[in-house]
């Protein structure tokens, strides 16, 4: 604290008290001012009087006095701080200088009240810079809060009697200036932000507050008018009353940001709407004032990162190829330089790259502009306006490049925007036509995928959405652009793609699998894509779990389970069964595939389906080893007979055959008259056949009786089908067995049926797998193969007894025919047919028994079940070497003959097989050589001619074929 | 005390220059002028050259202080020329460093010399501006009126007293004055969405009142700076003649041009009234116009003297100097044309266009007959030609004889008249 140091002046001034001052002239006045101005600190009412009137009388010494005043206020406010502080020693604000105050604030609005235009702009100067002095001053003190808690700031300040006052002041001058000359009334405000900042933002936030519209619309327009003269005024015109010697650009701009800053905090409309409609009705009626006023709010937002993003929208929303016409011809009249432009430029890179919310639309936005036909709102675009655009946008994109590769890990708003609209700009890759839009697109979609981890959503997108040939190009393009910075890509947009697969619509899925499936069967001639098809399936290795999940997900999806299959064939075919994993990964991929295969005989595939022949495709492509080919056809064969609905696909009879009438009776619930029936059965025979005159007998089903006659039973599915599907699981499984060696050609529809086309140790598990499954299909099936299943052939006589065993095993092959054509399979290699021999074994059993019974002189009709089950088991036992030639060719004429001498002949080709059983030793590589057994076929041939004999006249020509030639 | 030291130097370096100036015949002091003036920027205004540090270096007191210190030395200072000299080395703006400051001192300075009635100040401000380019002075005057006509309520009377002790300062002002406030912009333009008139063309009520004040009170104030042409005036206008754009030698034209277009005054101007010293009654804007008409034709009555001294060339030593040249009251009437609104049909009795054409009338007959204006009858009648036509310019173009078209008008209007 100063000390009073100068008696002498301390006495002169207490003799010129009050009543002496008003009487001295102009110039003593001065001096007694300066002399108590340095004799002592403190001030005294007096003193506080004499430099009102000093103010009063010598306009010269204004400044002064006005400074003395603002020492006062401070003193007034560190009086009052210091009480606060230390409440008992401090006395606070003393009653003299708290009349002093209100004598000087009282003075100041006297001034006002006369001449308030011309002393409000020099009270308001003073009155803001006092402020920013004393919150400068007071910006240590412990109870001042910090400058970061504004609210907790103003109320402070307010709460103090002196800043109170200071600011009842300045609020007074600011309204004023707002209505007189609104011009200049917030340059001290600006000034005083600048300086004091930011201990002195309370003062704007509450002028702010007070004055919202006029203070915006203010420090908006004075920054512009400063920033013009600043920037297109030559240096030797500057005006120099405007603006002082340490402002340039960035000051300006500065201090016009952290005012607009702090009202947006309070008022974001109004602020966010003045600076639009400043861009909107630019101030003055030059003709270049558009674009100054658009230069200067572009530089305004460059250093503000709070009113960029706030107005982004609103400025997309506004510009119109009007506007940008008309922005771009006043740029050319006032920037010649190609420098400019390219500060422009650069400029406009920095704001987008700084924007965040809105900077989506922002950039899409400049991408539309260098459309080169724009339309909606941009139509009629100058040429020169796309061109500097499409600069700007390369250059955009350079920039952002850079941006996402350094900053690769941190968070910046622009990125989080334009990544959230990822799927926008995939689609207007694809669509665009024009090649450069095409290039800014993915451009950006390249920015999108440097920064973080958007590769793989934005690959896997277009994955997703190609639909042509050249979008998979895009796809390549793109991922071979993106993988040398992004580790492990591929794999990850697998991952991916195939985690939103399942929420993906049917469509789209669709098109995802198409275009994997198509770039695993990429042409790398056409287009080189280095390597890539390798790649994408070594990775697609990783995410077939998902795959064979796909394949199992029907019939949600049953396009895409086509596609998956025809995936796993691509991988299949070009891994080696090691790297596929087929260790664990065998069941659940067969178990998938033969679901599949089901379901596409369900759903009624033919053959020559697309579907179903890449669903053998890969199938055969999975039975490539013998253990594979095992665990198929035990799950193919067992999935056949386990489940009705699928063995209901062969042929199996489930449901009752009925009539109307029978159906109506079961319905009423009436017990059915078997009198009645049988004289129906009667009617309907006469009419049918000739042959059954006289009592036709009525079955009846054990146990119910009363009930009706024994129903006969039918299977749902037509016969074409049925015929149709056994075709189809048995050229699959014929598909299967043949030998491995590379391409199956699917198309071919004929397989030689050759024994060295067919693998033998296939045919030997196929063998098994048949037995094993009519093993499962039933306990009675079952018993039939345990129990009987040795595969020596007992006495003929002797299988009466397991007749009606043997009768469950013909009904089943009738029920699933394809069993046939695999027994004739197995027939190539006589040890698996051996394995099989009781099946057919079973059948001869009932054959025999059969014909045995039968009293008919006239042979049965070629249609009749049991001829042709005794042909086919005739031409299997010669196929299946278990009877030699010619004894297996009498197949041929049981047409012909009596149902007796069928019996007699199968009785010995019976007695053969038994008396010359197969040698189970034997290597199924070799067949087996009847001659070398020395075979006496004598006695079996005896048995042939006495038939042929019995029916010469028919079988005459036959005779030759069965003599033995010794 | 800071206080002591600062003056101190002050009063040194001050000291130094006047020994400088007094007798330079003695080169044995130990500064040269020219060191001494480079000293002036930094020791007195604290002013560094370099432009980025640059910042106002003195409290607000201390310009105070210096502005006092300067008024006292200047008044104390006998010697008119070393006065002159030093004033002039502190405050010249043929010397481009701290210029702006230094001019806002000077400002100050001349004000503080007004209200303590310092002539010497007062006398050596208005050499000057009279040697000073235009802008600078008109940047001072503008500065006084703000201090005087503006802030201060009583300040007028201040400004008004200076013609007792520095009518050549009065007279310099009035020549800034009037060349600053062209009285020409009537237009209307929009500020901030309200319309106003656009004023700055146009001097304030008390600046007028300040005016005819003077030239009612002494209307040879206006030939002070010819007649009152002594040898240190003289080597300094000579010095600085050929400056561009500097001020006139009278106000004799700009006064002119005042008076004839006052009947213009926007309409904002012609409301208000004030209260005068000399009579109780209130005045508005066109009736001190028309006491300031007065005196300006009382000051071209008073002219003789003046012109008598141009005649002996005294005046800068060209005889054949004119006080309001044929040029002048050509730019007049043209300006006169672009006012009026009907410029060719024959003005309303009672507007603004009739009043205007007769005050230039009335200047014009004087200044003629004064041979102010030098300028024969024919050359008058070409001059005056294309202004509207009103009885009284009928009469002093071409004599009251003539049958003037102002007969030919409708018969009420003549009887009128």
């Amino acid at each position: 604290m100063p000390v009073p140091s100068n008696p002498i002046v301390d006495g002169t001034m207490k003799t010129k008290q009050s009543h002496t001052t008003s009487k001295l002239g102009p110039q003593q006045m001065v001096h007694w001012f300066v002399a108590s101005s340095y004799a002592s600190g403190s001030f005294t009412e007096e003193r506080v009087r004499n430099s009102v009137a000093l103010l009063h009388r010598v306009p010269a010494a204004r400044n002064a006095v006005l400074h003395r005043f603002t020492m006062l206020f401070e003193d007034a406010v560190r009086s009052h701080l210091d009480h606060i502080e230390f409440q008992s020693t401090a006395p606070g604000i003393s009653p003299e200088i708290a009349s002093s105050l209100e004598l000087v604030v009282n003075t100041l609005f006297e001034l006002l009240e006369q001449s308030g235009k011309a002393w409000a702009t020099i009270l308001c100067n003073w009155s803001v810079e006092a402020l920013g002095q004393v919150s400068s001053c007071s910006k240590q003190r412990q109870t001042v809060p910090p400058p970061g808690n504004l609210g907790h700031l103003l109320s402070f300040w307010l709460n103090v009697v002196p800043m109170r006052m200071l600011l009842d002041v300045y609020r007074t001058c600011l309204k004023i200036l707002i209505e007189n000359s609104p011009q200049s009334c917030v340059d001290s405000l600006l000034k005083a932000s600048a300086s004091h900042s930011p201990h002195f933002d309370w003062v704007v936030a509450d002028v702010g507050s007070a004055f919202p519209d006029a203070i915006v619309e203010r420090v908006l327009y004075t920054g512009f008018s400063k920033f013009c003269k600043l920037r297109w005024t030559p240096m030797s015109l500057q005006p120099s009353a405007s603006i002082t010697m340490n402002e340039n650009e960035q000051t300006i701009l500065t201090s016009v940001t952290r005012v607009l800053e702090h009202l947006f905090l309070f008022h974001p409309s109004k602020v966010c709407n003045k600076i639009v409609d400043m861009f909107k009705t630019p101030p003055s009626g030059k003709s270049s004032s558009h674009i100054k006023v658009t230069l200067y709010l572009m530089n305004l937002f460059s250093v503000s990162p709070v009113l960029l993003p706030a107005t982004t929208e609103m400025f997309v929303d506004l510009i119109d190829a009007t506007r940008l016409n008309n922005l771009y011809k006043q740029f050319q009249k006032l920037n010649r330089s190609p420098e400019e432009i390219a500060n422009l430029s650069s400029l406009v890179v920095h704001l987008v790259c700084k924007s965040s919310s809105g900077s989506a639309k922002l950039i899409s936005f400049l991408l539309a502009t260098t459309c080169s036909k724009p339309t909606g709102k941009l139509q009629g675009m100058d040429k020169g306006v796309c061109s500097v655009f499409s600069k700007i946008v390369s250059l955009l994109m350079d920039d952002l490049k850079h941006m996402a590769l350094k900053e690769k890990n941190e968070t910046s708003n622009v990125f989080t925007e334009i990544s959230a609209n990822y799927e926008e700009y995939c689609n207007n890759l694809l669509i665009s036509c024009s090649t450069s839009r095409k290039t800014w697109w993915y451009d950006l979609l390249l920015v999108i995928c440097f920064y973080k981890s958007y590769a793989n959503s934005v690959l896997s997108y277009i994955l997703t959405e190609a639909n042509t040939h050249s979008h998979l190009e895009i796809f390549l393009q793109f991922y071979n652009d993106v993988a040398p910075v992004t580790p492990d890509l591929l794999d990850s947009v697998l991952q991916k793609s195939f985690q939103s697969l399942p929420k993906l619509s049917t469509d789209k899925a669709l098109s995802l699998l198409t275009n994997i499936n198509s770039l695993c069967a990429w042409d790398e001639a056409k287009v080189p894509s280095e390597g890539f098809k390798t790649r994408l399936i070594k990775k697609l290795l990783l995410v077939i779990d998902d795959i064979v999940l796909m394949v199992c997900k029907l019939p949600i999806k049953k396009h895409c389970a086509k596609l998956c299959v025809d995936i796993l064939y691509q991988i299949m075919s070009t891994t080696s069964t090691c790297d596929l994993g087929l260790g664990t990964r065998l069941l659940p991929l067969t178990q998938s595939l033969v679901y599949y295969f089901y379901y596409l005989l369900h759903t009624g595939h033919k053959n020559n389906d697309a579907a179903m022949q890449s669903c053998h495709r890969v199938l055969v492509q999975l039975t490539q080893t013998p253990e594979t080919f095992s665990v198929v056809c035990r799950l193919l064969l067992e999935a056949s007979v386990t489940q009705e609905d699928n063995s209901v696909l062969f042929g199996k009879r489930i449901e009752p055959e009925l009539d109307e009438n029978e159906m109506s009776e079961i319905q009423a619930g009436r017990k059915v008259n078997l009198l009645a029936l049988h004289q129906k059965a009667k009617a309907k025979s006469i009419f049918k056949s000739s042959l059954s005159n006289g009592f036709v007998p009525v079955s009846v089903e054990a146990g119910r009786i009363g009930v009706g006659p024994k129903k006969k039973k039918k299977c749902p599915i037509s016969q074409e089908s049925q015929s149709s599907n056994n075709e189809c699981l048995s050229l699959l499984l014929y598909r299967c067995s043949c030998k491995t060696s590379g391409n199956i050609n699917l198309n071919s529809f004929t397989i030689p049926d050759v024994r060295q086309t067919f693998d033998s140790d296939k045919l030997l598990h196929l063998a098994d797998c048949i037995i094993s499954t009519i093993t499962v299909s039933s306990p009675q099936l079952a018993t039939t193969i345990t129990l009987d299943g040795d595969t020596e052939w007992p006495s003929c006589n002797t299988r009466k007894l397991t007749i009606e065993r043997d009768l469950q095993i013909f009904y089943f092959l009738d029920e699933h025919p394809f069993v046939w054509q695999l027994l004739f399979l197995i027939a190539h290699n006589h040890c698996a047919f051996n394995k099989v021999s009781s099946i057919i074994r079973s059948c001869m059993s009932v054959l025999l028994s059969h014909y045995e019974s039968d009293r008919y002189q006239t042979p049965l009709p070629e249609t009749s079940l049991h001829y042709q089950v005794a042909t086919k088991v005739m031409q299997l036992l010669g196929k299946g070497k278990l009877v030699p030639e010619p004894l297996c060719f009498v197949g041929q004429f049981f047409h012909q003959i009596s149902p007796f001498e069928v019996s007699v002949l199968l009785t010995t080709v019976w007695n053969f097989i038994k008396e010359h059983p197969s040698d189970a030793e034997q290597s199924s590589e070799n067949q087996r050589e009847f001659k070398l057994e020395n075979i006496n076929l004598q006695p079996f041939l005896t048995v042939v001619h006495h038939v042929l004999h019995a029916n010469i006249t028919n079988l005459g020509y036959l005779f030759s074929t069965y003599m033995v030639t010794k | 005390m800071n206080q002591r030291k600062y003056t101190n130097s002050v009063q040194e370096l001050i000291r130094n220059l006047e020994s400088v100036f007094s007798n330079q015949a003695s080169a044995s002091a130990s500064y040269s002028k020219e060191a001494l003036i480079s000293r002036i920027d930094d020791v007195i205004f604290k002013q560094r050259g370099d432009w980025i540090s640059s910042q106002q270096a003195l409290t607000p007191l201390e310009e105070l202080e210096l502005i006092d210190e300067l008024g006292l030395y200047l008044q104390e200072q006998k010697h008119e020329y070393v006065r002159y000299r030093i004033f002039e080395a502190l405050f010249s703006m043929a010397r481009e460093t701290a210029l702006e400051y230094r001019r806002d001192i000077l400002s100050k300075l001349v004000s503080l010399a007004i209200v303590s009635k310092s002539s010497a100040t007062l006398e050596c401000a208005a050499l000057w501006m009279k040697s000073t380019e235009k802008s600078h002075v008109v940047h001072l005057v503008l500065s006084l009126v703000t201090d005087y006509c503006v802030l201060q309520q009583n300040g007028a009377s201040d400004l008004k007293a200076c013609i007792d002790f520095s009518p050549r300062f009065c007279c310099i002002f009035l020549i800034a004055l009037t060349s600053h406030y062209t009285m020409m912009s009537s237009e209307k333009c929009k500020e901030g969405g309200i319309i106003v008139d656009d004023l700055k063309d146009w001097p304030c009520l008390r600046l007028l009142d300040i005016v005819q004040h003077w030239l009612l009170k002494d209307p040879a104030i206006c030939y002070c700076t010819a007649t009152q042409m002594d040898k240190l005036w003289r080597t300094v206008i000579k010095a600085t003649h050929s400056l561009p754009d500097s001020l006139s030698l009278t106000p004799l034209d700009g006064l002119a041009s005042w008076c004839v277009k006052t009947p213009f005054a926007p309409m904002s101007l012609l409301a208000p009234v004030i209260t005068t010293d000399e009579c109780a009654e209130n005045l508005t804007y066109s009736e001190l116009h028309s006491r300031m008409h007065y005196g300006f034709l009382k000051v071209l009555l008073a002219s003789k003297p003046a012109l008598k001294a141009i005649a002996k060339g005294s005046v800068l030593g060209n005889p054949d100097l004119q006080l309001w040249s044929k040029q002048q009251a050509h730019a007049l009437v043209g300006d006169l044309m672009s006012l009026c609104n009907h410029s060719d049909a024959i003005p309303l009795s009672g507007s603004a266009d009739e009043l205007a054409v007769d005050r230039f009338s009335q200047i014009s007959q004087i200044a003629m007959s004064m041979r102010v204006l030098n300028c024969t009858k024919d050359q008058f009648q070409s001059l005056s030609d294309p202004l509207p036509k009103t009885r009284l310019l009928e009469i002093v173009a071409y004599g009251p004889n003539r049958r003037s078209s102002i007969d030919e008008t409708p018969m009420e209007i003549s009887t009128n008249y």
